[in-house]
C-alpha cells in the first residue's frame, strides 16, 4: 500500500472511528450514586390533616331511575323487596298475511315475555315464581315509580312462571307465558300501551338480576304469533320502548326499564355515612385543603383514612367495590344529589377498595393524584375539591359499606389525612 | 500531485469533517469527579495542543486561548477536533466505567495582510449525563423503593470572534470577543412502584446561560528560538436562567496564561505553561450547594519533528499537566494530573493536518479517584 492510500484510508478511518465511538458510548453510571450525585436527595415530611374535610354526607337514589345495570329482582322476606318494571309502550299491532296486504292484528297466540335470569350468587331456591303484571297507568308520574306498587295486584297479573332449582338453567333465558286474551285486549287497542312488573316470589328468600335493554337484543323483549297460518312469521324480539315522559327530552329513553325498591332496610345512622345499599347512596366528601398543600410542595401520598362501620343486614358478607370519582361539577350546582353525577370515570385518581360490609377498621384510599390535580384546576373555575364514592353494584346489590363520619361521637374513628410531602425544590441548578 | 488529485483529496477531508460532525448527540454521564457542578472544563485546547499537555497552547492557532495565536495560522484554515474519554471512577466497593464523547472544538480562520480574524466555537463547561439508580425513602413511616432517573443534556460555550495583528516578525498581538451561551436541559424524575400509592415527582429544567467576555494576547520572539505568549481574558456579567427566568447571576471566569516555548535543538522545542482561572466569579450562578474552587493549571511538553512521512515532516509530542477543576464535591476540590502523547500528520502537501493525542488523566478528591484516557483527534484543512 503507498504512503497516499494509507493517508486516504486513515482520514476516512478516523470520522468512522468517531461515529463508532459515539455509538457505543456508555451512558449509565448510576452505581456511583448517590455518592457522586449530590443534590438529587428529598426531604420528605409527614402531617395528618384532621378533620380531612369539610364535608360528608350520604345522598340517596343512585343510580338515577332507568339506569340500574343489571336489573334485580329481590323478595327477602320482610327484610327487602325490589322489582322491576320494563315498557313495552310500541307494540307490533298489523302484520302481512301471506299473499295479502298490511292487516290489523285481530287474533293473538302463543305470546311469551323472554329474559335473561341469573342468580349472581344467591342461592337458588327449591321452587320460586316469576311473575308479570300489567303496571300500565298512564296518568301516574314517570319519575314516582312507588306509585306503580298497588298495581302489581292478582287482577293485574298477566303471565307467571315456576321453576325450581333442578330445572332452572342459570343465566339463562326465561320465556314468561302470557295471558293471550289479555295481551289480546292491548295489542288490538291501538292506544294501549304494555308496561310490565316483574317481582319474584318463593317460599324463602330469593334474589335474581335480569339483563336490562341493550340493542344488542339481549335485554327483554316480547314474541307472540299472530295468525294460525304458520307460514306466518310470529312476532319475536320485541324490543321494550318508552315513549314517556316527553319532557325532559331523552329522559323517556332512559324509562324503558328500571327497579321499584319497594321495601329495603335503611343503612343510614347518626355520625356515619353509607355507600351503596338499596336504594342506593353515594358519599359526597367535600375537601377545603391548606393552599401551601396544593400550590407550593409536591406530595408524594395522601391517604384518606376512613374507618368502616360494620353494617349487618342483607347481603352483609357479599364483596363490593368501592369506586372513587372526582367531581367536575362546579359551585353553580348547588344541588348535591345532581352534583355527584358530574363525575369523572372512577379509578384515575384514587386505588378501589374491596370490602365486605360486616368487617370494619380503617380503610385507606390513596389520593395523592388527586391532591394534585386539585394542584392544576383553575381557581377561577369555581370547581370544589369534592369525591364521590359509590359501589359498582350501585342499584343492583344491597351491598353497603358504612363509614364513621365527620361528626361520629368518637373522634378516634373520624376521617383523616395523611399527607407526605416534599418541599418544592428546583432540581438540576448546581 | 495532479489539479485533479489535488481537489479530489481536498473533497475527501471535506467529507471526513461532515461525517464527522453527523456522528450522534452526545450525552456524558454524571455519576463522576470530572463533571461536577456546571461540568467539566474541557480547556480549549486543540488535539495538537493536547499532545504537549497543552503546554504550547499559549501559542497554538487552533487553540481557544490567545487571540495573538491565530496570526500562526496559514492564509486560511478549518479545524475541528474530536475527543472522547474513557474513565473509570473507583468507589469503595465497585468501579463504575463511562465513556464520553465531546467535539470541544472548531475554528475557522483567515488572513488579510497583517491582520488575521477567526470565528469559533469551544466547550467552556460540558455538562451532559444520565442516570438511573434506585433508594428507599421512608414515607409516612413506611420505606418505599424508588428509582431516579435524571440527565443533563448540554454545555457553556464560548463563541470568539478574534482579530489578530502581526505588528513584525517578533510580535503579534490579537484582541477577543466572547460571547458565553449555552443550555442545560435537565430532567429529574423519582418514580414509585405503582402498588404504593406514592406519587412520583417529575421535573425538567431549561437552564440558559448568557455572557459576555473580552480577550486580548500577545505573542513574542524576544530572541531565536524563544517565544513567550501571553492572554488574558477579562469576564464579564454572566446570567442562568430557569425556563426563561432569571435565577442566577454571577460573572464569566477571568483566565490569565503565560507559555513559553524553546527550541532547544533543531527539531525540538520545549514548552511550559501556566494558567489561573478564576471560576469563583462563577458563584451566583447555582446555588449555594455547589463549592467553586479557582483553577491553576500547569502544563510542560515537548514537541519533537517526527519521521518523514511521505515527504513531510511528522511531530511527535508529549507532556505533563496539573490543573484542580473548577467544581468540588461536597466542598472537596478535585485535581486532575494527566500525561499525554501526541502526533502530528501533515497531509496534502501540509493543506491538511490530522493531529492524535492521547491523554491519560487521573483525579482525585474527596478520598475517591477517577482514571480516564482521553483520546483526541483533530483535523485541520488550510483550502
Amino acid at each position: 500500500m503507498s504512503w497516499r492510500s494509507f493517508r486516504s484510508l486513515t482520514l476516512l478511518a478516523l470520522p468512522l472511528v468517531a461515529i463508532l465511538g459515539a455509538c457505543t458510548e456508555k451512558l449509565d453510571t448510576g452505581a456511583s450514586c448517590p455518592l457522586l450525585c449530590p443534590g438529587q436527595e428529598i426531604v420528605i415530611r409527614d402531617t395528618v390533616i384532621e378533620p380531612a374535610y369539610v364535608l360528608d354526607t350520604s345522598l340517596v337514589g343512585y343510580p338515577i331511575q332507568g339506569l340500574e345495570f343489571p336489573l334485580l329482582l329481590s323478595a327477602r322476606g320482610d327484610t327487602m323487596d325490589v322489582r322491576a318494571v320494563i315498557r313495552f309502550d310500541t307494540l307490533q299491532r298489523s302484520y302481512t298475511p301471506r299473499g295479502d296486504t298490511l292487516q290489523p292484528i285481530t287474533t293473538l297466540d302463543s305470546a311469551f315475555l323472554s329474559l335473561r335470569l341469573y342468580a349472581n350468587g344467591f342461592a337458588i331456591p327449591q321452587q320460586f315464581f316469576v311473575d308479570v303484571y300489567d303496571v300500565t297507568d298512564t296518568t301516574l308520574v314517570d319519575s314516582l315509580p312507588l306509585t306503580l306498587v298497588p298495581l302489581f295486584a292478582p287482577e293485574r297479573l298477566i303471565g307467571s312462571i315456576r321453576y325450581d332449582s333442578a330445572t332452572f338453567n342459570d343465566s339463562s333465558r326465561v320465556r314468561i307465558p302470557l295471558d293471550t286474551t289479555k295481551l289480546r285486549e292491548i295489542v288490538t287497542n291501538p292506544g294501549r300501551r304494555l308496561r310490565v312488573g316483574l317481582q319474584v316470589r318463593a317460599a324463602v328468600s330469593t334474589q335474581f338480576k335480569v339483563t336490562p335493554y341493550s340493542p344488542n337484543g339481549d335485554g327483554p323483549a316480547l314474541e307472540y304469533r299472530v295468525s294460525p297460518d304458520t307460514a306466518v312469521r310470529r312476532v319475536t324480539g320485541l324490543a321494550p320502548s318508552s315513549n314517556t315522559p316527553l319532557t325532559p327530552v331523552f329522559v323517556a329513553g332512559d324509562f324503558v326499564d328500571y327497579s321499584i325498591v319497594v321495601d329495603a332496610p335503611s343503612v343510614l345512622a347518626a355520625g356515619t355515612f353509607a355507600v351503596g345499599g338499596l336504594p342506593g347512596s353515594r358519599g359526597y366528601l367535600r375537601f377545603e385543603l391548606p393552599r401551601w398543600l396544593t400550590d407550593s410542595v409536591a406530595v408524594l401520598r395522601a391517604s384518606l383514612e376512613l374507618t368502616q362501620d360494620p353494617v349487618r343486614g342483607p347481603s352483609d358478607r357479599d364483596t363490593l367495590r368501592l369506586l372513587t370519582h372526582l367531581v367536575v361539577a362546579n359551585e353553580t350546582v348547588t344541588d348535591l344529589r345532581r352534583a355527584a353525577t358530574l363525575i369523572t370515570a372512577s379509578g384515575l385518581f384514587t386505588n378501589t377498595l374491596r370490602l365486605v360490609p360486616r368487617d370494619s377498621g380503617v380503610r385507606v384510599l390513596e389520593m395523592n393524584s388527586l391532591v394534585r390535580q386539585w394542584g392544576l384546576v383553575d381557581s377561577t373555575a369555581n370547581i370544589p375539591s369534592a369525591i364521590v364514592l359509590r359501589t359498582d353494584s350501585e342499584g343492583s346489590s344491597p351491598a353497603v359499606a358504612r363509614f364513621f363520619a365527620l361528626d361520629a361521637a368518637d373522634p378516634s374513628v373520624r376521617p383523616r389525612l395523611r399527607i407526605s410531602y416534599t418541599p418544592s425544590k428546583t432540581f438540576g441548578r448546581p | 500531485m495532479t489539479k485533479s488529485r489535488f481537489f479530489a483529496q481536498r473533497r475527501g477531508l471535506v467529507l471526513a469533517l461532515l461525517i464527522a460532525s453527523l456522528a450522534p448527540a452526545l450525552v456524558v454521564a454524571q455519576g463522576s469527579l470530572g463533571s461536577q457542578g456546571f461540568g467539566y472544563p474541557t480547556g480549549g485546547l486543540s488535539a495538537g495542543a493536547m499532545g504537549a499537555a497543552g503546554a504550547g497552547a499559549e501559542s497554538d492557532p487552533n487553540s481557544a486561548l490567545n487571540p495573538a495565536a491565530i496570526t500562526q495560522n496559514a492564509r486560511y484554515m478549518i479545524s475541528v477536533q474530536f475527543q472522547p474519554e474513557f474513565r473509570r471512577t473507583s468507589l469503595p466497593t465497585q468501579d463504575v466505567n463511562s465513556t464520553v464523547m465531546r467535539f470541544p472544538t472548531f475554528m475557522a480562520t483567515g488572513t488579510y495582510g497583517r491582520f488575521t480574524g477567526s470565528a469559533g466555537v469551544s466547550t467552556l463547561l460540558d455538562r451532559s449525563w444520565t442516570n438511573r439508580y434506585s433508594d428507599s425513602l421512608l414515607i409516612g413511616g413506611e420505606w418505599i423503593p424508588s428509582e431516579i432517573q435524571t440527565s443533563s443534556a448540554g454545555a457553556l460555550s464560548d463563541v470568539r470572534a478574534a482579530l489578530g495583528y502581526v505588528v513584525n516578525s517578533k510580535l503579534q498581538i490579537g484582541l477577543g470577543v466572547h460571547g458565553f451561551a449555552g443550555e442545560n436541559r435537565t430532567e429529574f424524575n423519582r418514580v414509585f412502584p405503582d402498588s404504593t400509592g406514592v406519587g412520583g415527582l417529575s421535573q425538567g429544567a431549561a437552564f440558559g446561560f448568557a455572557g459576555t467576555a473580552i480577550s486580548a494576547g500577545v505573542v513574542t520572539i524576544p530572541r531565536e528560538g524563544f517565544v513567550i505568549a501571553a492572554s488574558i481574558r477579562s469576564g464579564g456579567a454572566m446570567t442562568l436562567e430557569e425556563n426563561g427566568a432569571e435565577v442566577g447571576r454571577g460573572g464569566v471566569p477571568t483566565r490569565f496564561g503565560v507559555g513559553v516555548n524553546w527550541l532547544a535543538v533543531p527539531g525540538a522545542a520545549f514548552s511550559a505553561r501556566i494558567d489561573r482561572t478564576m471560576w469563583s466569579e462563577m458563584e451566583g450562578l447555582g446555588t449555594s450547594a455547589v463549592s467553586i474552587f479557582d483553577a491553576t493549571e500547569w502544563a510542560i511538553g515537548t514537541d519533537i519533528l517526527g519521521p518523514k512521512l511521505g515527504g513531510t515532516n511528522s511531530l511527535v509530542r508529549a507532556g505533563l499537566r496539573d490543573r484542580t477543576l473548577p467544581f468540588g464535591l461536597n466542598g472537596n476540590q478535585i485535581r486532575e494530573r494527566a500525561m499525554t502523547f501526541g502526533l502530528g500528520l501533515p497531509v496534502g502537501r501540509s493543506r491538511a493536518q490530522i493531529d492524535l493525542a492521547a491523554q491519560r488523566a487521573m483525579r482525585t478528591g474527596a478520598g475517591l479517584e477517577e482514571r480516564g484516557w482521553f483520546v483526541s483527534i483533530g483535523l485541520g484543512i488550510r483550502p
